[in-house]
């Protein structure tokens, strides 16, 4: 019973192990008409057609930060992805509310004239 | 146009280095006692034959030949799996208790693999073929990579005298660990021309690798694997009927 248990746990540290390379190695790296999947043989690699999987693929929008082993999902276009406002002004404010954004036109803060 | 005459030229080489060794093994009579080689090659070999006739027929970026070789990767990935728990079997010979705690793992690895693999189909269940095999086929070949490299230190460890053996394992070890080392120079260089170019050859170039050093290991280095020891009660019974 002992042994099967040591046992047991040796595979999960292997395929742990294995799952880990594999995402180090192969899981970020999505580049157009790159094969990110290995292979056996010595035949060429066909190109993975538009669709398929090709290993995790990092959202390049994502500037957030999250806790879980759960893939972190892509942010749409469109949605916030940080407090930013349109005239590019980054504002400090105090409080856990979303910062809102500062609507065209609004007057530039001025710089102080020497 | 360089780089598709030289995976062409690997695509050949393999071809005829596969035949050349299973003839090799048939020729001397020992593809019995060499059963995990065997396979491998002859799996390599069966898988290597419709994909150079899809490839030729309907070319590199058509559906079929995507379809034809991850359907084949899948029959290589379990035949390297075999021949690692074949290489576990030869390696422990002559230790009996270790050969139980081996083959004990090798089941877990594979049921823990499948699962692994499985869960993805949870997310995907529209997309059963191309996730699945991908999952499962990626998944087993790092699995297959990690127990090859237990085995190489498990050798090391046990002072083990089957040279034969220990060539034939890093042969696999260029086999498993050369793409993976390449596709890691790619995603380190951010996908530079030359990284891309060397990716798209080396999985050919390290299976071309591999059967060389097999080749060498089969053709010049003697088996000198320990003679299985036979048990205690057979030996006196030989000697008391003597």
């Amino acid at each position: 019973m002992k042994n099967v248990a040591v046992t047991l746990l040796l595979a999960l540290l292997v395929i742990l192990t294995a799952v880990s390379v594999r995402r180090v190695v192969a899981g970020s790296s999505t580049y157009a008409g790159t094969p990110t999947l290995v292979a056996i043989g010595t035949d060429p690699v066909p190109p993975v057609p538009p669709g398929k999987p090709s290993g995790p693929k990092p959202n390049s929008a994502i500037k957030t930060m999250a806790i879980g082993t759960d893939p972190v999902p892509p942010v749409p276009p469109g949605k916030p992805s940080g407090p930013k406002n349109e005239i590019g002004l980054t504002l400090l404010a105090i409080g856990t509310d979303p910062v809102p954004p500062v609507p065209p036109g609004h007057p530039k803060p001025q710089k102080p004239s020497n | 146009m360089n780089s598709n005459l030289a995976s062409h030229l690997l695509q050949y080489a393999g071809i005829l280095t596969e035949a050349a060794l299973l003839y090799y093994l048939a020729r001397i009579g020992e593809w019995g006692k060499r059963r995990g080689q065997f396979l491998y090659l002859l799996s390599l070999l069966a898988a290597a034959l419709p994909r150079a006739f899809t490839l030729y027929r309907y070319g590199l970026s058509s559906p079929q030949y995507f379809y034809v070789y991850w359907g084949t990767d899948l029959l290589l990935v379990l035949s390297a799996f075999l021949l690692v728990c074949f290489f576990f079997r030869r390696a422990c010979r002559n230790e009996g208790k270790m050969w139980g705690f081996a083959r004990l793992l090798l089941a877990f690895v594979f049921v823990l693999v499948v699962g692994v693999s499985a869960l993805v189909l949870s997310h995907k269940l529209s997309a059963l073929f191309p996730y699945f095999i991908f999952e499962f086929n990626q998944n087993l070949y790092f699995a297959c990579l990690v127990l090859n490299t237990m085995l190489y230190l498990l050798l090391v460890q046990i002072e083990s005298t089957d040279d034969q053996l220990g060539l034939l394992v890093c042969g696999v070890g260029i086999q498993f660990a050369g793409p993976s080392a390449t596709l890691a120079l790619v995603h380190l260089t951010e996908a530079e021309r030359f990284a891309q170019l060397l990716n798209s050859l080396a999985i050919p170039l390290c299976t071309l690798a591999m059967l060389l050093v097999w080749a060498y290991a089969l053709v010049r280095v003697k088996d000198s694997r320990p003679k299985v020891v036979r048990p205690e009660k057979a030996v006196l019974a030989e000697v008391t009927t003597d």
